[in-house]
């Protein structure tokens, strides 16, 4: 009995010790530089997780985010629960709506808490009013914000408040930033980068984040601009 | 009986620490569910592969023209008011060929200068997304039923046939352009054909989108 005992001590401070490596292990944290933008034109955008930036909003049902509008389908198929899918309203610096992203997000099959992180991959649509449409292909690894925001929310059971900010890009470009695909107007062709770069600033351990901000920069090679469509913004 | 304790903590320990990082690395925690895919492979051209949207039944939004035809869904949608007027946005479920629903699908198409666009994402849960692009024929499903004098608040029964590709590859066919996944490396082409059955007084179409891939992995 004794002896069961010893050895339950020992594996309790492994399991200890293996969840402290975990928690400070630097592979699946954050890098501390955000992906180089190219050289070329940039343009930001910024959405957030209100109403009137992101209209619509579905996945399962048995996730903690919020759904809308209220009469929105679920995704209740088993096929498709590990799905969500957004439309957002982007908008520039002014506040003005400037374009709108369709994005389609699943958790990544590739999750690894020792080396990568909690993965979620996600593909957008992006069309730009005046400027043209372009896809946008893109791994993003929540493990940070959820290290330093969510697990200690969800263990107290208390709402947080603060402002912290990440910049999650894990790929799937070498640069670790996503990859943007041109499609149409003064973006046909175009082959360039987006990074994503989140503004936490609530955060209810019974409904996920509440004020979350996006601001997304597109970046692109020096584009051959035809006459009278302009690049960017 | 001392002796024997230092030896066990250790190794109650090693098992411990050592069994948990083994656990978070080898155990799948992220498993989607991936049905049987429906592929027809044809020798030298590529791999087939149909993908079916049955309205309404399917739709998960529609921004809606401003015409009311097709109408926004879903009802309780709010979007500015004047916003963005030449983009037509829309997310449907996705099925096989079999008729069951296998992924999620965002539609957009702008129409700029004199010409309009369409992009979809086609998203597999299992297998990854897969990006297409294309020109629209005839200025698009709008423009399409109001050559036919559909009108909405008017419902109509009848049938017709639209393919909605027009390019940006011969033949009138749409061009993949990779994805993530299984599809990160793959190109090719497709066509999109609505054949519609009606459109209730509610604006909202009725019938199948279907979409017809030809994949092929690019070196």
């Amino acid at each position: 009995m004794k002896y069961l005992a010893v050895f339950l001590t020992g594996l309790l401070v492994g399991v200890a010790i293996a969840a402290a490596i975990l928690w400070i292990n630097p592979l699946s944290g954050e890098p501390r530089q955000a992906p180089l933008l190219m050289h070329g034109v940039s343009a930001d955008f910024h959405t957030s997780l209100r109403a009137e930036d992101l209209p619509l909003l579905t996945h399962s049902g048995g996730r903690r985010l919020v759904m809308r509008p209220e009469s929105v389908p679920e995704l209740w198929e088993k096929t498709i629960e590990p799905l969500d899918a957004g439309m957002l309203l982007l908008r520039d610096a002014d506040g003005n709506v400037v374009g709108t992203a369709s994005r389609i997000a699943a958790a990544s099959r590739e999750t690894d808490l020792l080396q990568r992180g909690i993965l979620v991959d996600s593909s957008w649509i992006i069309s730009l009013d005046g400027v043209g449409m372009a896809f946008a292909v893109q791994r993003e690894n929540i493990w940070p914000m959820v290290r330093q925001i969510a697990l200690p929310a969800w263990l107290r059971r208390e709402p947080w408040q603060g402002e912290t900010g990440f910049t999650p890009a894990a790929g799937p470009r070498e640069d670790r930033a996503g990859r943007l695909l041109g499609i149409s107007g003064g973006l046909a062709g175009l082959d360039g980068q987006m990074v994503g770069n989140y503004r936490l600033r609530a955060f209810d351990p019974a409904i996920g984040p509440t004020a979350l901000e996006w601001h997304g920069v597109l970046s692109v090679p020096q584009p051959e601009v035809p006459e009278g469509v302009s690049a960017s913004r | 009986m001392r002796g024997f304790a230092r030896p066990l903590f250790v190794l109650g320990l090693l098992c411990g620490s050592l069994g948990t990082l083994a656990l978070v690395t080898l155990v799948n925690w992220v498993d989607h569910p991936r049905p049987r895919a429906h592929v027809s492979v044809l020798p030298n051209e590529g791999a087939l592969e149909q993908f079916v949207i049955r309205l309404p039944r399917d739709r998960i939004l529609d921004s809606g023209h401003a015409s009311g035809l097709p109408s926004r869904y879903p009802a309780d949608l709010v979007l500015p008011e004047d916003a963005l007027p030449d983009l037509h946005i829309e997310h449907f479920k996705l099925r096989d060929r079999e008729g069951e629903v296998i992924g999620v699908a965002a539609r957009h198409s702008q129409r700029l200068d004199d010409s309009a666009h369409a992009a979809w994402v086609l998203y597999l849960p299992g297998r990854g997304s897969l990006l297409l692009n294309h020109r629209e024929a005839n200025g698009g499903l709008n423009a399409e039923l109001a050559r036919r004098n559909l009108r909405a608040g008017a419902p109509w029964e009848g049938e017709f046939t639209l393919q909605r590709t027009a390019g940006a590859i011969p033949e009138g066919r749409g061009q993949i352009r990779g994805g993530s996944q299984e599809f990160a490396r793959h190109g090719g082409s497709y066509t999109e054909t609505w054949r519609l059955t009606g459109v209730d007084a509610e604006g909202r179409p009725r019938g199948t989108i279907e979409i017809e891939t030809l994949t092929v992995l690019q070196p």
